[in-house]
């Protein structure tokens, strides 16, 4: 769909329209434009150690693809969070440049997640055409993502940290306790390779997934956090957060 | 935002990720189910009084996370307790008391380290023995060992990681682990001066010189004429170049022709005595 109709009925449904800020609503498209991509490793990331690794949608890993992905259609697809991980923890993970995801598009949830999770109160095949609706193509809908953290978090920064300005939401998605239906969610077609510019950050659980291939990435990108007893954070999630927060134009 | 739990109400019914025995050891992040309120308790989690404090969420959602590839789950469920680790063992997750579980988990260091020594630092089967080792603690000796083991392959690159770990280290009581870990290197160390020397200067980055003196007394100025000399610099070292010009294993410390410490000054050593 268009990314002006989606940021239509954004606005249309805050009811009262919301006091113009050109200072925050610059520094929402500014950040929008910026926002990486960030990604959770879930098992020992033996597939790092490929001469060329690449990040793979289920359907070229020819492993079975999940129920929630097959729900979204995104069985050929990479998915990334635009923003933090929005999961309860993962052993590691991979922050990627916006300009990485090229042809992809993007949802302004986890578009997985409207299998069993969210927009419950509409039917599965009207949750279906909702996913293909809100698709958006990418660049473009990073001007949705600028309307949505101006008219949901006032700043950046709240986006970032999950915090909620006000649940609006045209497709009733949207709630505080759930960070994944408020962040926008990145498909990008078939494979990403790793080591590349756009390759930006990098934490791992020292204690679960740190190996000779994870090293490799270490040794590839700068900006890499090992979580253990003497790093200042606790978690993969904590690190990815405060590293969005650090950078954020 | 956090909930809190009595240990009393959970059990243990699997863990983040998607770990098999290959990534042992590894310390496992738990996923409880509570019986009282049907919620299962996510990371991350922190223990206090009995308690444990983690992100709630409904009790379907674990089939969801099973799914979704996020969450493995145990065999059987256990009894949730106070003070006990969930932990990826050689054999399987392991449930048991902190105690006894961080005990397994330095003797598999310990192992490690003991079979780097009989292999060869240079070996490429020692980069995951060594990683194993790390994954167990994060260790000055271990990264000083990672770093000069990616120095003697030629790959410096892969060390630099190492090295910024060690540089994280400074200041830090990595605890008990490193004196174990650096007895059982002794035999590695006591192999090649110039290793002990570079392992050495490493473990100084961690801020470390306790360490790095006594590798330096035991195993480098046991040599007379030494005590003001530089210590040998690993950089003199030849980089690895096939499996048949590999360090040898340290057994009988022989070296061969294309040794590196041919490139070195010559030392003269005297007999070494038990203290």
């Amino acid at each position: 769909m268009s990314v002006e109709r989606y940021i239509e009925e954004l606005f249309a449904a805050l009811g009262s329209p919301l006091p113009w800020d050109f200072d925050a609503a610059s520094q929402c498209l500014r950040a929008a434009a910026w926002m990486p991509l960030s990604h959770g490793l879930k098992d020992n990331v033996g597939f790092l150690g490929a001469p060329e690794p690449e990040l793979l949608s289920p359907k070229r890993m020819g492993t079975r693809a999940t129920d929630a992905r097959t729900f979204a259609g995104t069985v050929d697809a990479v998915c990334f969070w635009i923003g933090p991980l929005r999961i309860p923890d993962r052993n590691a993970a991979l922050v990627f440049r916006a300009e990485a995801e090229k042809a992809g598009t993007a949802t302004p949830w986890d578009s997985g997640g409207l299998l069993a999770r969210c927009a419950q109160h509409l039917g599965e095949a009207e949750r279906k055409s909702l996913i293909e609706r809100r698709t958006m193509s990418a660049p473009g809908y990073r001007r949705a993502l600028a309307a949505a953290i101006f008219v949901r978090h006032g700043n950046p920064q709240r986006y970032v940290q999950g915090a909620l300005l006000r649940a609006t939401d045209p497709d009733r998605i949207c709630q505080g306790t759930d960070l994944s239906s408020f962040t926008y969610e990145a498909q990008i077609p078939g494979r990403l390779r790793i080591f590349t510019d756009d390759l930006m950050y990098g934490a791992a659980h020292g204690s679960v997934a740190m190996n000779r291939h994870m090293n490799r990435v270490r040794s590839f990108c700068d900006d890499f956090d090992v979580i253990d007893d003497f790093s200042e954070h606790r978690t993969v999630v904590d690190a990815v957060r405060n590293y969005y927060e650090r950078k954020l134009p | 935002m956090t909930t809190r739990f009595d240990f009393q109400s959970l059990d243990v019914v699997g863990f983040i990720g998607q770990l098999d025995t290959s990534a042992a050891p590894a310390r496992l992040m738990p996923v409880y189910v509570c019986s009282s309120s049907a919620e299962i308790v996510l990371p991350p989690l922190s223990e206090s009084e009995g308690n444990v404090r983690g992100h709630a969420a409904p009790k379907e959602r674990l089939n969801e996370l099973v799914d979704e590839q996020e969450v493995t789950c145990l065999p059987s469920p256990e009894p949730a307790k106070p003070t006990h680790l969930l932990w990826m063992s050689p054999e399987g997750p392991r449930y048991e008391s902190r105690e006894r579980a961080e005990e397994a988990l330095e003797q598999l260091a310990e192992d490690a380290i003991r079979e780097v020594c009989a292999l060869g630092l240079r070996e490429d089967g020692a980069c995951d023995l060594l990683f194993k080792a790390y994954r167990v603690r994060t260790t000055a000796v271990v990264c000083a060992l990672l770093s000069v083991h990616f120095q003697l392959r030629g790959d410096p690159d892969q060390g630099q990681p190492l090295q910024k770990d060690l540089r994280r280290l400074a200041g830090k009581d990595t605890g008990r682990l490193e004196r174990r870990l650096l007895d059982a290197a002794a035999p590695l160390l006591a192999s090649s001066r110039e290793v002990a020397a570079a392992v050495a200067r490493e473990i100084r980055r961690a801020e470390r010189d306790d360490l790095a003196e006594e590798i330096l007394d035991e195993h480098v100025r046991h040599v007379t004429g030494t005590a003001s000399e530089p210590a040998p610099a690993i950089g003199q070292l030849e980089p690895f170049r096939s499996s048949s010009s590999a360090e040898r294993p340290v057994r009988g410390v022989r070296r061969s022709r294309s040794s590196p410490a041919r490139h070195l000054p010559r030392f003269r050593c005297v007999e070494r005595r038990a203290p």
